[in-house]
């Protein structure tokens, strides 16, 4: 069985002039990695958004774990939806209260989603945190005293703390410097393999997507333009939009102007 | 290379003790309102153990006398000591623009979170209420109200705190759409946690800070506003000491030459009131300073 089915799923905005999301279909299965990427406003981020439910698609279904989304969801589904799908935002410095420390954040989801109290919530508490490598002396720190990635473990470890089957991070890295970056990619591989949690991972990023996803869908202008397995897709694209991302990476001997060259040669060939 | 360099550093040395300076001067006005507004609080709990004499005690053989070492500050037209009187008064006045601020506090923010949160037809409906509030002057909204139940310190505490909500409303309304807009409160939301707790557990207490601040410039207003109703006849009532009604009693005085019992009960309203939005600008400036 998949954890998430995506099918037909459109979204415009502004009274249908501005076309976000249109006709994106995928499956997700249990466990599995999906990485999502395109350049800004491809639509990927709207894309999570109708996903996570914070919008309603115009058309077409999403199924996370055997259910449907309805398009009003009560807090009850909400609440359920949360036990299945977890989301990490892009933005560290923001996405945790400012007034609550790790161990206040943590506690707060554990007995929300498991009711565990006292004893069973501490031990609770301490596994998540342990499992994100969060230090010690960080745990009782407010979020302005934590490094970026220190505040993406925390969004993580609370991500995980509601024991979900599919994590949803939304550019998670994308704010972080680069060896921070390779230690939350490492940190969430090891995850995957300890709790067999599923992950889609949206990202602008080809080179944090090589190493985290095994599935990848190429997301232009609203539209799938390629899909397959990650490893093949960026030795072997087949769609130009693929190649022109590809040659965007930089690169020894990379030339800027050749891209941009490229990128008009695209454009107007699509035109 | 070296001269460039020197001259930076020495600009940079300036526009950094400039700032400092400002920083500093801000601190010491705060720090002197705070203290202003800590003697005063102090004065109207221990009113009964600091003031000299009893505040109504009429005693019209010594009316109006000059400041003496018996009187410091003075007897009124019924030769009452003024300085008790301001002593005692500071209990009704702070304790009147207390009222007024907590009230409005409370519905204002109820509302300008509930606005935000909701957003819709709730924000349209709670938006509009709020600008008819705004468009009707709060001093004839409490002289109304007074007309209707009776002069007195409660009804004019209840009306300006009506008249005080959009202020509150206005402001919280503002600081908490921008706070539901942030990831964590979108996280918490994804969570299935409940508007309720989400706001009452997290975005009240994230604005709290500018709330505080809005509130204690209310403060200072709402004592301008309570001594003016007092002064008109609409809130206490003779012979009760409140700084207001006081410097209303001491007006005939005042043209008889003897200026002590309006202008001192008209000075503390100065100085609190001034030491009131001191306080407001400084946490409003330290809000913004973190904040930011």
């Amino acid at each position: 069985m998949s954890i998430l089915t995506v099918d037909g799923l459109s979204k415009s905005y502004d009274h249908g002039r501005v076309q976000a999301v249109t006709d994106v279909s995928f499956e997700l299965a249990q466990g599995g990695t999906l990485g999502v990427v395109g350049e800004s406003g491809s639509g990927k981020t709207t894309l999570s958004r109708l996903i996570t439910g914070i919008e309603q698609p115009d058309s077409g279904r999403i199924v996370v774990a055997g259910t449907e989304l309805e398009a009003r969801t009560s807090r009850r589904a909400r609440h359920e939806r949360a036990g299945i799908m977890q989301m990490v935002f892009q933005d560290p410095y923001q996405s945790l209260d400012p007034r609550q420390t790790p161990e206040e954040a943590i506690d707060e989801i554990i007995t929300l989603h498991g009711g565990l109290r006292g004893a069973a919530r501490t031990a609770r508490r301490r596994e998540v945190l342990d499992q994100v490598d969060l230090p010690e002396r960080a745990r009782r720190a407010l979020p302005r005293d934590l490094s970026g990635g220190q505040r993406q473990r925390v969004a993580i470890a609370r991500a995980l703390a509601a024991s979900p089957r599919l994590l949803l991070l939304d550019e998670a890295t994308s704010a972080l410097d680069v060896s921070v970056q390779a230690q939350i990619l490492r940190l969430l591989a090891r995850i995957r393999a300890d709790t067999g949690v599923a992950i889609v991972f949206v990202s602008h990023d080809l080179e944090v997507v090589r190493s985290i996803t095994e599935e990848l869908i190429v997301m232009f202008r609203g539209e799938v333009v390629e899909s397959g397995e990650t490893s093949r897709v960026l030795r072997d694209p087949q769609h130009p939009y693929t190649r022109l991302l590809l040659s965007s990476v930089p690169r020894p001997g990379w030339d800027p102007d050749q891209v941009s060259r490229d990128r008009r040669t695209f454009l107007r060939q699509l035109a | 290379m070296t001269l460039p360099t020197t001259e930076t550093r020495s600009t940079h040395l300036l526009t950094r003790r400039s700032w400092l300076a400002i920083r500093h001067r801000g601190n010491a006005l705060t720090l002197a309102a705070v203290i202003a507004l800590g003697v005063l609080v102090l004065v109207a709990i221990l009113a009964p153990v600091i003031a000299p004499y009893d505040p109504n005690q009429v005693s019209l053989i010594d009316a109006l006398q000059p400041p003496s070492a018996a009187h410091l500050l003075g007897t009124d037209e019924a030769g009452r000591d003024v300085l008790s009187r301001v002593i005692w008064g500071a209990r009704i006045s702070l304790l009147g623009p207390l009222g007024v601020v907590l009230g409005s506090t409370l519905i204002g923010v109820t509302v300008g979170v509930l606005s935000a949160w909701r957003g819709g037809w709730v924000d349209a409906t709670a938006s509009r209420f709020v600008e008819i509030l705004f468009a009707f002057p709060g001093v004839l909204l409490a002289i109304l109200i007074v007309a209707v139940f009776g002069p007195g310190l409660a009804s004019t505490v209840v009306a300006l705190a009506v008249a005080y909500i959009p202020y509150m409303a206005r402001t919280t309304r503002s600081v908490a759409l921008a706070e539901r807009q942030t990831p964590y409160i979108r996280a918490l939301e994804l969570q299935g946690m409940s508007a309720w707790r989400i706001t009452s557990l997290h975005l009240v207490p994230n604005i709290a800070p500018f709330v505080l601040a809005q509130a204690t410039l209310c403060f200072g207003y709402a004592m301008i506003d309570l001594a003016g109703l007092s002064f008109l006849g609409f809130g206490v009532q003779p012979p009760e000491a409140d700084w207001g009604a006081m410097v209303a009693a001491g007006q005939a005085a005042l043209i008889q030459g003897s200026p002590a019992p309006a202008l001192a009960p008209g000075a503390v309203i100065v100085i609190a009131v001034v030491s009131f939005s001191l306080l407001g600008e400084g946490i409003a400036e330290r809000v913004r300073r973190t904040s930011a």
